[in-house]
């Protein structure tokens, strides 16, 4: 079992305020990160090829890089907490449970970026995690960690708590910034790239809060250490969510790369109950494709192995599906899920995603007509690429992939206009 | 100089500005992709996803308004994965469409029938229940909403954000419940509301005027310019059966972009309500009696003479054209150099800093170049109304004119009924029409040709689009029979040979000829560095009062 990192507060008692974590450690990293210069800083994070753990999974060292060196505006730095994909529940953890390690992460990274004020969007919902965030920002701000020329460095920075209203694409970079802007939470065009003009015209870098809770312990013990943790091109600690079929599921902390199975079975504790069969497995959050039963027994969970499996890591919410599962009633369930959220904002999208559940809507209550299969995979092909953000890709790929692996689950549905599984 | 930069559009090589959108080039190269939510005059939005095409080097389709052109870039807009992915678009915004066609408006001129039947799909593939929204409501005075009909381009939305800057529209609920409406309390009134109408490409937003009156493929578009004010925006007269329909703008970005206010729009509609005269008519022992056109003509010239340069005089509308001014001017020449002639001011409102002219005369620019007492400051007008009071002018003739509506009329014209000579050549029964000794009809507007000076001295042609069901001739034609009667050579033929006269005795209009003026008119002089010229919205700041 690898160190603890990301979680090595949790369950810790009082691990949210600023005397547990000054007394394990906390803020040694800033201490040392606000004296030097910000290029260094991103340097340092660089050589780690720390990945953002939004999804994505992009270089955030490189992404640090593309703020311009000499606008004359100001620089923001966003931290993306708007933490909605179904079964990702990761950040929520962290802000929870060890909030001042998410701040010594943003307050580092806006030193890296030279932002002098950091916007935390913090999903509408989270109710418990905005007031521990808010309480370790006024902690901080008392004991000179952030304000005002920070630990006597000459630095300011500023921390200012959002909360959101609700909304799914508001987590899409663009639309959280028209969101914090006070507008209708549209994704914008892009390019102009967040960058070169982000909120509010101003060059901002928008990360997720489990990327900056990774950067103290980067800056702590350096780079060469991190790229120890995890495989290649895919360095460092990975936050899981489990859930479903599990006997223990939970939020877990591994190596990027650890076996999918590993998860399932050693942390997860395996199948919830003695005789059920692994089904399926959505290994990245809703929006990943599922991988069926055989397509899970060698899987290291990181973005490029996943990508090369034709379905994605994201937010590493590991949903589990035993033999019980109805298909079309679980693609229904997460395509309502699309159809509720999609901002409407494009035409593919707004008619594309509800087209689609309509079809298994209608499949699942026994009205299926032959060709239905046809039409929804040549929706989603349609929908596909064809839109202002990645929405329409996150609901068409996985439809796509419920209905390509389990085809015959389907077309039985059709043909019987009902489910042909047992009852559970 | 900006850069130019050359590019492919299937096949075709087009050199474009830098900046320049791939849309915008395709256009150049005559292979415009289709489009909803793009509109020259509006920021892009990039919605509407229908204006796909394929980029050399790019993965993916890419819309082709957000896209900026490049250098040596090969687009392709009729490939078939460009094909396929256009029909798919136009697939998704018929698929909650209600198909009410037979009894939309828009029918005949709306880009979801054009495009499903250019690059749509023969059928459709949609198998579930339609989406059902709210019809037929009045979002403002003169814009009706039907929400079923709506594709979200947000045309609207963003017209009254960029252009009126008075923000009335929005885009409301979220997802497939999107809907555009207006919000509690604030009704879309603002001076340009029924631009929206035209800007949408489809049968959601409807002008409550037009609504219902005429399928649209019966209506004959004459390309004109509006007479409403001294803007002068470019318009074309929506006609059927001899009647005025419509007035909708015609893109001159010298003068009005794309856009036209609603007092203009709606300007055909007192022509065609107003109590016209039907034959002229000269007063007698038992009131007023048709007389031969002829004989009226001669009746208008023998009072004048009688009356001589000192006693008569004229009140001319600055909305007559150029052409009908030039045959007054030289009727006022042959009564006599002394006889006083005024072209009143009509001022009303303020200039908005965008198209509406506090002057809401069209021709008053031309007027003044042609040597009328244009009446700055209004001095002039009263002067002779006071002097037609006093009985120092015994005969006026009121020309498109009515002396009861201007200030001091009403003295004026009590004085001429007991003993003057009120002479008429109106299109209406005006008062003044009601107190006169000859009544002459002459030809509304969208009867007559001729030319407009607008504010900042451009020359546009005002085209005739019907004929008066009346005998109401053109004033040039009117008054050229008044002068031939005093003896004048007036042997116009139409309005084009008085401005080829025009053009050879007035320098400002030296080499007009009414081919050179076509669509879009012609500066006479150079516009000053302060003058507008097609502004893109009500300025900054001076939007509409907020409630």
């Amino acid at each position: 079992m690898a160190e603890k990192l990301l979680t090595r507060n949790v369950g810790v008692p009082g691990s949210a305020t600023l005397e547990v974590y000054e007394q394990r450690g906390g803020y040694q990293a800033l201490r040392k990160a606000i004296t030097l210069p910000p290029e260094s800083v991103t340097d340092e994070v660089k050589k780690s090829s720390l990945r953002g753990r939004g999804g994505a999974g992009f270089p955030t060292g490189l992404k640090w890089t593309f703020m311009p060196k000499d606008s004359p505006k100001p620089r923001y730095l966003i931290v993306n907490a708007d933490e909605s994909e179904p079964g990702t529940f990761k950040d929520r953890l962290l802000m929870e449970e060890d909030p001042h390690l998410c701040l010594e992460g943003i307050l580092i990274s806006a030193h890296a970026i030279r932002a002098k004020t950091a916007f935390v969007y913090v999903r509408g919902e989270f109710v418990r995690a905005l007031r521990t965030m808010q309480m370790a920002v006024d902690d901080a701000r008392k004991k000179g960690y952030l304000g005002k020329n920070i630990l006597g460095s000459g630095a300011d920075i500023d921390v200012v708590m959002h909360r959101g209203a609700g909304a799914y694409i508001c987590g899409e970079e663009t639309a959280l910034m028209e969101s914090l802007e006070g507008k209708r939470g549209y994704p914008r065009l892009k390019p102009p790239f967040p960058a070169v003009a982000g909120l509010y015209g101003c060059p901002t870098t928008i990360n997720n809060v489990e990327t900056l809770a990774n950067v103290p312990f980067i800056l702590e013990r350096g780079a060469d250490w991190y790229l120890t943790i995890g495989r290649e091109k895919n360095a460092g600690p990975k936050l899981y969510c489990l859930s479903g079929h599990l006997k223990r599921p939970g939020v877990y902390e591994a190596p990027l790369g650890t076996q999918l199975m590993t998860l399932v079975n050693e942390m997860g504790g395996g199948l919830w109950k003695d005789g059920r069969k692994l089904k399926a497995i959505v290994p990245g959050g809703a929006s990943a494709p599922v991988l069926t039963a055989a397509e899970c027994a060698d899987v290291p969970m990181d973005f490029d192995s996943l990508a090369a499996r034709k379905s994605m890591l994201g937010s590493a919410g590991v949903m589990v599906m035993d033999d019980t599962v109805c298909m079309v009633r679980a693609l229904e369930r997460i395509l309502r899920f699309f159809a509720h959220e999609s901002c409407g904002q494009c035409t593919p999208c707004r008619v594309g995603v509800s087209w689609i559940h309509r079809i298994v809507k209608r499949i699942e209550d026994g009205g299926g007509q032959s060709g239905d299969c046809e039409t929804m995979l040549d929706v989603c092909d349609n929908m596909i690429g064809k839109t202002i953000c990645v929405f329409a890709d996150a609901a068409a790929l996985p439809a796509m992939a419920f209905v390509n692996k389990f085809r015959s689950e389907f077309e039985d549905h059709i043909k019987q206009g009902r489910c042909t599984l047992p009852e559970a | 100089m900006a850069e130019t930069i050359r590019l492919t559009i299937d096949g075709k090589a087009v050199e474009v500005d830098k900046g320049t959108s791939v849309i915008e080039a395709a256009r150049k190269a005559g292979v415009m992709p289709p489009h909803y939510c793009y509109h020259p005059g509006l920021t892009v939005a990039g919605n509407c996803r229908m204006c796909l095409v394929e980029i050399e080097k790019m993965p993916k389709l890419v819309t082709s308004c957000t896209t900026q052109a490049a250098d040596g870039m090969v687009v392709l807009t009729r490939s078939d994965k460009v094909k396929k992915g256009v029909a798919g678009v136009e697939e998704f915004l018929l698929a909650n469409h209600p198909l009410d066609c037979p009894i939309c408006d828009q029918a005949g001129e709306c880009r979801l029938q054009e495009y499903s039947f250019k690059y749509g799909n023969a059928g459709s593939r949609f198998r579930e229940h339609r989406m059902n929204f709210k019809k037929d409501v009045e979002v403002g005075p003169h814009v009706v909403l039907d929400s079923e009909r709506c594709i979200m381009c947000t045309r609207c939305v963003r017209f009254c954000d960029e252009v009126t800057r008075s923000s009335e529209l929005g885009v409301f609920q979220r997802g497939l419940h999107n809907e555009i409406g207006i919000f509690p309390g604030r009704p879309l009134a603002n001076d340009y509301s029924g631009n929206v109408v035209d800007i949408c490409p489809v049968g959601a937003l409807t002008l409550k005027e037009f609504r219902f009156q005429k399928r649209v493929w019966f209506i004959r578009d004459v390309p004109t310019v509006c007479g409403g004010c001294a803007a002068g925006c470019n318009v074309n007269l929506g006609t059927s059966e001899n009647r005025i329909y419509r007035l909708t703008p015609r893109e001159n970005q010298a003068v009005n972009g794309w856009w036209m206010c609603d007092e203009g729009r709606l300007s055909y509609k007192p022509i065609a309500e107003s109590k016209r005269l039907a034959d002229p008519e000269s007063k007698g022992g038992a009131g007023f009696e048709p007389s031969r056109l002829p004989d009226a003509a001669a009746k208008i010239a023998d009072r004048l003479k009688a009356a001589g340069p000192s006693g008569a005089a004229i009140l001319a509308s600055a909305n007559l054209t150029v052409e009908d001014l030039w045959v007054v001017k030289r009727l006022a020449g042959a009564i006599g150099p002394a006889l006083r002639v005024v072209v009143p001011e009509r001022l009303r409102g303020k200039d908005d800093g965008f198209l509406i002219k506090a002057d809401r005369t069209a021709n008053r620019k031309g007027a003044a170049l042609l040597g009328f007492d244009v009446d700055a400051g209004g001095g002039s007008t009263r002067a002779l109304l006071d002097d037609v009071a006093s009985g120092r002018i015994t005969t006026l003739l009121a020309i498109a004119e009515d002396p009861a509506a201007l200030p001091g009329g009403d003295r004026a014209l009590a004085v001429l009924a007991k003993g003057g000579q009120l002479l008429t050549i109106d299109p209406f029964l005006t008062v003044s029409a009601g107190a006169a000794a000859v009544r002459v009809p002459a030809a509304a507007y969208g009867e007559f040709e001729g030319t407009y000076v607008n504010f900042h001295g451009r020359a546009q042609r005002v085209r005739r689009a019907v004929t008066p069901r009346s005998s109401a001739l053109p004033v040039w034609q009117l008054v050229a029979l008044v002068l031939q009667r005093l003896g004048a050579t007036a042997a116009y033929g139409s309005a084009p040979d008085i401005l080829r006269e025009v053009a050879g005795a007035v320098p400002a209009f030296a080499g007009v000829t009414w081919t050179s003026l076509g669509a879009g008119g012609r500066a006479l002089e150079e516009p000053g560095a302060g003058a507008s010229i097609a502004p893109k919205g009500i300025p900054r700041g001076a939007g509409a009062a907020r409630g």
